[in-house]
């Protein structure tokens, strides 16, 4: 600490410093400003609480959380864990203004390194009394909804300051240091063992620093924060358990030390803030769970605390290892002996540290090697990097490397190359490593909401690996193990409540209806402590997950009511799909039957359709999710007739109506022929006891058709209607679907479409007309050499303008046919066209002219008369090798004379 | 003859001439161990590099400190030193001072080229000597990198890269066993290098014409990635200082403002990042863009001020010097540079007066 001279301190600062003697002699209180989750600050604490004894100790964390403090105290809690708390706005807040937040929510967490946490663990040995002395999270949330309307969950322990003050950064550069991370670790992580068993220097250097970086704020940034209200209540905290008696110790982050000092030296100059209005009326609930050391080191980012928890963990255990007994002792010997054995006891010193360094760079090295990220050998990167590393940590005057030293060895050993030319992943699984995966635990008896404990039962039940944060897969054999379906019930249902635990990667989804054939489901899992305080959040809701899906499900009906969707028959039969899927079978009859009533009153074919077709989807499923079949089945033929029932509504003649329409009648068709397939003594009976009363077909109830469902869907769809309405689109597709169920027969098609393409019949229409057809069932018009002569005849007779007009439907209604289809209907039309069918079409001159061709034809036949004339006929059609223009045929033997035959003679 | 006296007249001074006086103070008042056959300590290496105030040394090169640790500690070990990075980043530089600092001499040099040979990296002889007392000790004739392991020295070789990949690969077991082979004078003839002898390697990874370095070669060394700097604000103040250098006596007679030198700056850095200080995206130049540059532009536009102007540097002797920079062998770059100029610098030529010249200036090309 050499780097500080008191003699550059400002006046405000050397005050400071005399009021913190004084009141350490005069009123026995003693302030250990801290950074957060530092090592050094951590064991110079345990240090300094072994000097003072104090009698009481008072922690920087909201008073609120002070009712957690037995949990805390736990011997079985084991961090890293958190206290998540959750403040929410008073009622006439909210109420009044949807757009702000009701909710705040915040981590407070704790480490193994981290100064309260090691002020708790060492208060608790003392049996001191500790206190939390902050302002509640649910005032300081008040304040800062009050400041600005910020919802994203912030950290409680916010460490901007350090980053942005000015002499921070002027100090790092004549340091040589890169940011304010190094400079901390350059001045205060990297004291030695020795120099930390100094806590009061080390407390005075640490306070000083924080003072230097807080004296740049101006005073409106710290209302701003809600700094000076917290100060403010942490003043009267400390007061308050000031007695002749007592012995304080004051822990905080060094930011406040300060103002603190100051306000207790001279209360009566202190300026008073006290969180009123609104801000008061907050409430909040705080719990202790779990946290990892990822989310420690995410926070880093924008908040609080240190890079790399890892890394940090591993160097607290060495610090501890330092001061462990036997080193302890040589050093207490060393003391009053001579000048020799201090360098040995510097030598084994040295050696415990080397040996600690190199474990550790070797387990980094391995782990990098295992991920295939090394370009050298792993012995050759641990041999490099610990070399080098040891080599800057004394250029940099570090009794042993820092965790920059580690990271500047590890470029410089591995990287081969320029920076920043691949090496992403190399320095991403170094951080990773020195960020660390670990997880705490909490006491079993913890309270916990209901909620959370009945969902980690159950995760237990279903032996879910919750030890660390790490990504892992499951596969469910949905179908053939019980225990299996359960537990996709569970994460359908931790899913369906945006719990973000698990993620479904593949596996039947009958709410889509997509993957039905699948048999197994994959999913992805990992445990983050985001899972555990998105469950809490959710607990106010209810104790149970099937509860709160039921909730959200409902809300979500409310939600359509509210859009006027309440009464369509899709939504609610994608509500009793979530229902299906969620296992909350006790309310499946009742969508049911709400959905059995839609389905009579809704008069959207389409809404109609998509719910038969989600009832589809449910019943294929129907054995794996346990649903009632013939609930299903009935429901599912009531759709199917009530869409029938609506075809009416196919004569809309709006040209997006009509492809839509297009769609449902496709749609439908299918869905009909399936359940005729799948139960067709269902359909009978359904139809038997209820028949259909139509004009054109008189009930018979003895003589039922073997296809009640499709013989009603053809007697509701009028042909005579559509061709009044020009419906030609529709009138194709009908056309097809009539001929694929054998209600026509080929002649009959021919007809219809030599009809549509008739000489005279508007080739718009004809074109739609083809459109709908090829919309069902291409293949129809493929096979049909009549349609095809037809098609080509009605073109023939367009102007070439009305062509270009035409061409992009044309082309659109063409683009149905796969490349086979494709080929053989331009086959069928080069033979129409009178071209033979191996030609292709660029050999076919289009230039030229049909009197051009007529001429050259005329010539040919004159040609041939004067050939006859002169009886040379035969020699043009049969060749002769003799007769070949010469000098080379003289010449050439009978073997070569065979070659050239079968050259074509030249006639010219 | 002895060529490294100093000269009358000489055009560029080499390091250990430049910072004698700096390297003697250092080493007078170096108290901490120093490597075996380093000059200096390599704390004292790092305050003549990185700056001190105590000792009055100035800081002389920027932006990366924790990069000459690295490079320090590699030189200290056995894998030589690989300074890589886009042209212009002072990696030449870097390298001088190291051995100047390190070995008190720069000029154990090998400028690499495509046509160097292995003869210039290990020894050559002299024929007439060859042929009438054959091969000795002075009918041979050493290269600087022989030179440099004879006296425990470092080694700069410049634009390693532009060697072919075989000649580059002389190195190799050099490097690994520390020794150069001399088989024309017997079995036991080899040179041992001295303690004291590393190599310091400059070389661009992506430039056109650069050969691709084998993975052996890369292996025996360690690789330091010279960034150019980011920071404007940094960059104003370091383009100030080394103008100040480079005009030397003649700095007095010029009149510098500083918005002019803000605007070149400003330039330089928005076409080698791509991105306006708003935010906009820029077409980038092929052509380097980086703070040497600068300097350079801002030294002949100074030299023009001074010999051709009234003694102010203005924003359209700027103008007059950077077309010559970007306008090199890519007509793209001419395009990119107008389609800069006719948008950016068009905008703000319409608020300020420096800016307004220089897109007068500008026009004119």
């Amino acid at each position: 600490m050499s780097d500080f001279t008191q003699a550059a301190w400002p006046a405000r600062l050397s005050q400071a410093m005399q009021d913190k003697q004084q009141l350490a002699t005069t009123q026995n209180l003693y302030f250990a400003p801290i950074r957060h989750h530092s090592p050094a600050c951590a064991y110079a604490l345990q240090r300094y609480i072994q000097q003072i004894q104090p009698t009481h100790i008072l922690i920087e964390a909201p008073q609120s959380f002070q009712a957690l403090l037995p949990s805390l105290l736990n011997v079985a809690t084991q961090p890293p864990i958190a206290i998540f708390a959750q403040a929410t706005a008073p009622k006439a807040v909210t109420d009044g203004d949807d757009a702000q937040p009701a909710l705040a929510s915040a981590y407070f967490p704790f480490c193994e390194y981290s100064p309260e946490w090691v002020a708790l663990q060492a208060g608790r040995e003392l049996q001191a009394q500790i206190e939390f002395i902050d302002l509640s999270w649910a005032k300081q949330s008040g304040l800062n909804q009050q400041q600005q309307l910020d919802t994203q969950q912030r950290s409680l322990m916010s460490e901007r300051y350090l980053a942005h003050s000015q002499f921070i950064q002027q100090l790092a550069q004549q340091l040589h240091c890169r940011n304010h991370d190094e400079l901390w670790d350059h001045l205060f992580e990297l004291q030695t063992v020795e120099q930390l068993q100094q806590p009061d220097t080390f407390f005075n250097d640490v306070f000083s620093w924080c003072a230097l970086a807080r004296l740049d704020y101006e005073q409106d940034v710290l209302l701003q924060e809600a700094s000076l209200h917290r100060e403010d209540v942490m003043w009267q905290q400390i007061q308050a358990s000031l007695a002749p008696a007592h012995k304080v110790l004051v822990v905080t982050g060094g930011f406040h030390t300060l103002a603190l000092i100051e306000q207790l030296a001279h209360p009566q100059q202190a300026q008073r803030y006290a969180v009123t209005g609104a801000a008061a009326q907050w409430q909040e609930q705080a719990w202790l769970i779990r946290y990892s050391f990822d989310r420690l080191d995410a926070l880093n980012g924008y908040a609080s605390g240190m890079p790399s928890p890892a890394y940090y963990q591993q160097f607290w255990q060495d610090l501890n290892i330092d001061s462990s007994p036997s080193v302890k002792h040589k050093q207490i010997s060393n003391a009053s002996t001579n000048q020799p054995q201090n360098a040995t006891y510097l030598e084994t010193q040295q050696a415990v540290w080397q040996q600690q360094l190199l474990n550790y760079i070797s387990e980094l090295c391995h782990y990098l090697d295992a991920q295939s990220s090394l370009e050298v050998t792993s012995f050759i990167a641990i041999k490099n990097t610990t070399e080098l590393a040891w080599q800057l940590a004394d250029l940099r005057g570090h009794y042993r490397p820092s965790r920059y030293d580690l990271l500047d060895a590890l470029q410089t050993a591995l990287v081969k190359g320029e920076l920043e030319d691949g090496q992403q992943q190399l320095f991403q699984h170094i951080y990773q490593f020195l960020s660390g995966q670990q997880l705490g635990r909490i006491p079993a008896d913890q309270s916990s909401p209901a909620l959370v404990a009945n969902v980690y039962t159950q995760i237990e039940k279903f032996r879910f690996n919750l030890s660390d944060t790490l990504q892992r897969q499951r596969k469910l054999d949905v179908y053939r193990k019980d225990l299996h379906q359960e537990i996709s019930q569970f994460l359908h249902l931790l899913e369906f409540v945006d719990c973000g635990f698990a993620q479904r990667l593949s596996g039947p989804d009958y709410v889509l209806g997509v993957s039905l054939d699948l048999l197994f489901e994959e999913w992805r899992y990992a445990w983050t402590p985001s899972v555990e305080a998105r469950l809490i959040e959710l607990s106010e809701q209810g104790d149970q997950l099937q509860l709160l899906a039921l909730t959200k499900l409902m809300a979500k009906q409310q939600d359509n009511q509210q859009q006027g969707l309440g009464q369509s028959a899709a939504e609610t039969a994608k509500l009793l799909a979530f229902a299906c899927r969620l296992g909350l079978k006790t309310q499946l009859d009742g969508f049911n039957q709400q959905l059995n009533q839609f389905l009579e009153t809704d008069q959207n074919l389409g809404s109609v359709i998509a719910a038969a077709q989600q009832l589809y989807s449910l019943w294929h499923g129907r054995n794996l999710l346990q649903l009632p079949a013939s609930l299903l089945q009935h429901s599912l033929i009531l759709a199917l007739r009530q869409a029938c029932f609506l075809l009416d509504q196919l004569y809309d003649t709006h040209e997006d109506k009509i492809e839509e329409n297009l769609k449902h009648l496709k749609q439908l068709h299918e869905l009909i022929l399936n359940v005729q397939l799948q139960f067709s003594d269902l359909i009978h009976l359904a139809f038997a006891e209820n028949p259909v009363q139509t004009e054109d077909s008189p009930t018979a109830l003895t003589t039922l058709p073997p296809t009640p469902l499709l013989d009603l869907m053809y007697q509701q769809i009028d042909l005579q209607q559509l061709r009044e309405f020009h419906l030609s689109k529709l009138k194709g597709a009908v056309d097809v679907l009539r001929f694929l169920d054998q209600r026509m027969t080929q002649q009959q098609l021919s007809q219809e479409l030599q009809l549509s393409f008739a000489t005279g019949s508007e080739a718009e229409e004809a074109v739609q007309y083809l459109q709908g057809m090829f919309y069902i069932a291409p293949e129809i018009f493929v096979q049909s050499e009549v349609a095809i002569e037809a098609l080509h005849l009605l073109i023939g007779q367009w102007s070439e303008v009305f062509f270009i007009q035409i061409l992009p439907d044309l082309r659109y209604a063409f683009s149905q046919l796969n490349p086979k289809q494709s080929s053989v209907v331009a086959k069928r039309i080069a033979k129409l066209t009178g071209l033979s069918q191996d030609l292709v079409l660029d050999q076919v001159f289009g230039q030229l002219s049909e009197a051009e061709v007529l001429q050259g034809v005329q010539l040919n036949q004159q040609l041939q008369q004067l050939l006859a004339h002169d009886h040379l006929l035969s020699w043009f059609k049969h060749p002769q090798p003799r007769l070949q223009p010469t000098a080379t045929h003289l010449n050439q033997s009978t073997a070569q004379s065979t070659v050239s035959t079968q050259e074509p003679p030249h006639v010219k | 003859m002895d060529l490294n006296t100093l000269n009358q007249g000489q055009l560029k001074l080499s390091a250990e001439q430049k910072y004698a006086e700096q390297l003697s103070r250092l080493k007078a008042q170096d108290q901490q161990r120093k490597p075996q056959g380093w000059q200096l300590s390599a704390h004292a290496v790092r305050k003549f590099i990185l700056g001190d105030s105590a000792l009055d040394i100035q800081k002389k090169f920027y932006g990366d400190d924790a990069l000459v640790d690295r490079a320090l500690v590699t030189l200290m070990g056995n894998q030589g030193l690989m300074l890589v990075g886009e042209p212009g980043t002072a990696k030449s530089m870097l390298s001088e001072l190291f051995s100047t600092a390190i070995s008190g001499s720069s000029q154990y040099t090998i400028q690499g080229t495509a046509g160097t040979t292995e003869d210039h990296i290990k020894y050559s002889w002299n024929y007439a000597l060859l042929l009438a007392e054959g091969p000795s000790e002075k009918s041979m004739i050493a290269s600087p990198l022989f030179h440099a392991m004879r006296h425990g020295k470092i080694a700069r070789f410049e634009e390693i890269t532009r060697c072919p990949a075989e000649i580059q690969d002389v190195l190799v077991s050099l490097l690994s066993e520390k020794q150069m082979m001399i088989p024309e004078m017997g079995q036991d003839q080899s040179l041992y290098a001295k303690q004291g002898f590393n190599i310091i390697a400059t070389a661009n990874l992506r430039d056109r014409g650069v050969h691709e370095m084998s993975a052996a070669l890369k292996r025996r060394f360690n690789f330091e990635t010279v960034k150019p700097i980011r920071d404007r604000q940094f960059e104003i103040e370091l383009v100030n200082i080394q103008l100040k250098q480079q005009l030397g006596e003649l700095y007095s007679e010029i009149q510098i403002q500083a918005p002019v030198i803000e605007l070149l700056v400003t330039i330089f850095n928005e076409l080698r990042t791509g991105q306006s200080l708003q935010g906009a995206n820029l077409k980038t130049p092929d052509a380097v863009m980086s703070t040497a540059e600068a300097v350079n532009i801002a030294h002949a536009a100074g030299l023009q001020a001074i010999y051709l102007g009234d003694g102010i540097l203005r924003a359209e002797h700027i103008a007059q010097q950077l077309i010559g920079v970007v306008f090199k062998d890519n007509p793209e770059d001419a395009k990119r540079l107008h389609y800069y100029i006719d948008t950016v610098v068009k905008e703000r030529a319409r608020k300020d007066a420096d800016w307004k010249a220089f897109y007068a200036a500008s026009r004119e090309f």
